[in-house]
């Protein structure tokens, strides 16, 4: 182990003992820490609330994807682009099944792997990738949850589908 | 319908540190593990998890692999590389990504064990009772409460011709593709 990683880590963290309300157990360090001032005298816990809204959530997370994907078409060689595409992916493929949403975690599932396997970007792989991102949305405005029915099965087979025929090519 | 989760007791209390840069994931965690009367540390990038894990003793990391400072392979290689005892600490490597490629990567980096997320509560707790050689988490008859991942039905019965309107145009644009 290095110097510089035991010296100059930034110990930002809080012990946190059971029982307590969830609310007042959550206390943490960084950037992307849970955030729950004003929830603490809420009967709802943050992770009631997220699932309870958890479309609404998943609608942010989508926002981030299609935004890296405009910028993503516009210079499909840059691999940091590619990777905020993956890692906006990424995130929505860990939350979704979390919350009952399996068909998002699947379609999710199915960019991050489809996205891996490529060494450069074509035309025909920004099309795929624009295809996961639209069926994404479908199933976000039908609020398909679970596997999504035979509709979201459909749309699942349908993008298995184009990336086996993009990738046989 | 709604599934119920598998009830477990525990036999001891464990120290546990969640790395983990998702404030959803984070607190998922933090529910299925404080439920059963675990302490629970909460860090949000691996540079805040090797500082956490110097300063206090864990049973467990449960270490995201992407995270932003610093990735969770570059934490556990630092803490395998500790010249005291913390080097030791089992580590648990929860991804999204579970491709043989990147469980090997993982394995590599030092972990001992990989779970895919969304995480499973019961491969969780077992997955914890196999790499600590001790059987913390005993399934127990009963059911602990409705399970948040599968309380939601697939919504088939909801589903409208106008959705399968929208669904069919989807799949006619996907021919267009070479």
């Amino acid at each position: 182990m290095s110097g510089a990683d035991n010296g100059d880590t930034d110990q930002r963290f809080e012990v946190i003992k059971p029982p307590d309300t969830l609310s007042k157990r959550v206390k943490i360090g960084g950037p992307n820490a849970v955030k729950l001032d004003g929830l603490a005298d809420s009967d709802t816990s943050f992770i009631d609330n997220v699932a309870a809204n958890y479309l609404a959530y998943f609608k942010e997370d989508l926002k981030v994807l299609s935004a890296a994907f405009a910028k993503l078409k516009d210079a499909p060689g840059d691999s940091e682009i590619r990777e905020e595409v993956f890692t906006a992916a990424h995130d929505i493929k860990g939350q979704a099944g979390s919350f009952g949403y399996d068909l998002i975690t699947d379609m999710a599932n199915s960019l991050c792997r489809f996205l891996e396997k490529l060494s450069t970007l074509e035309k025909k792989h920004l099309e795929v990738v624009s295809f996961h991102v639209e069926a994404m949305k479908i199933a976000e405005a039908k609020e398909m949850k679970g596997n999504g029915g035979p509709a979201g099965q459909k749309l699942l087979a349908g993008l298995k589908g184009v990336v086996e025929k993009v990738e046989g090519t | 319908m709604t599934e119920a989760e598998q009830a477990f007791e525990v036999t001891r209390q464990l120290k546990i540190l969640v790395a983990e840069d998702s404030p959803i994931i984070q607190a998922i965690l933090l529910r299925m593990l404080n439920a059963l009367g675990h302490e629970i540390v909460t860090v949000s990038d691996g540079r805040e998890a090797v500082g956490a894990i110097q300063a206090n003793d864990f049973d467990l990391v449960l270490m995201d692999m992407r995270m932003p400072e610093m990735d969770g392979e570059a934490a556990t290689r630092s803490i395998r590389g500790n010249p005291s005892d913390i080097a030791f600490t089992p580590i648990i490597a929860c991804s999204a990504d579970t491709s043989d490629e990147k469980v090997s990567r993982f394995m590599n980096a030092g972990v001992n064990a990989c779970i895919g997320k969304p995480v499973d509560r019961e491969k969780l707790l077992l997955t914890i009772n196999e790499i600590l050689d001790e059987t913390i988490h005993i399934p127990v008859d009963g059911v602990a409460g409705p399970s948040q991942k599968k309380e939601l039905s697939d919504n088939a019965d909801n589903q409208t011709d106008e959705d399968d309107q929208d669904v069919e145009t989807f799949l006619e644009s996907l021919k267009t593709v070479d």
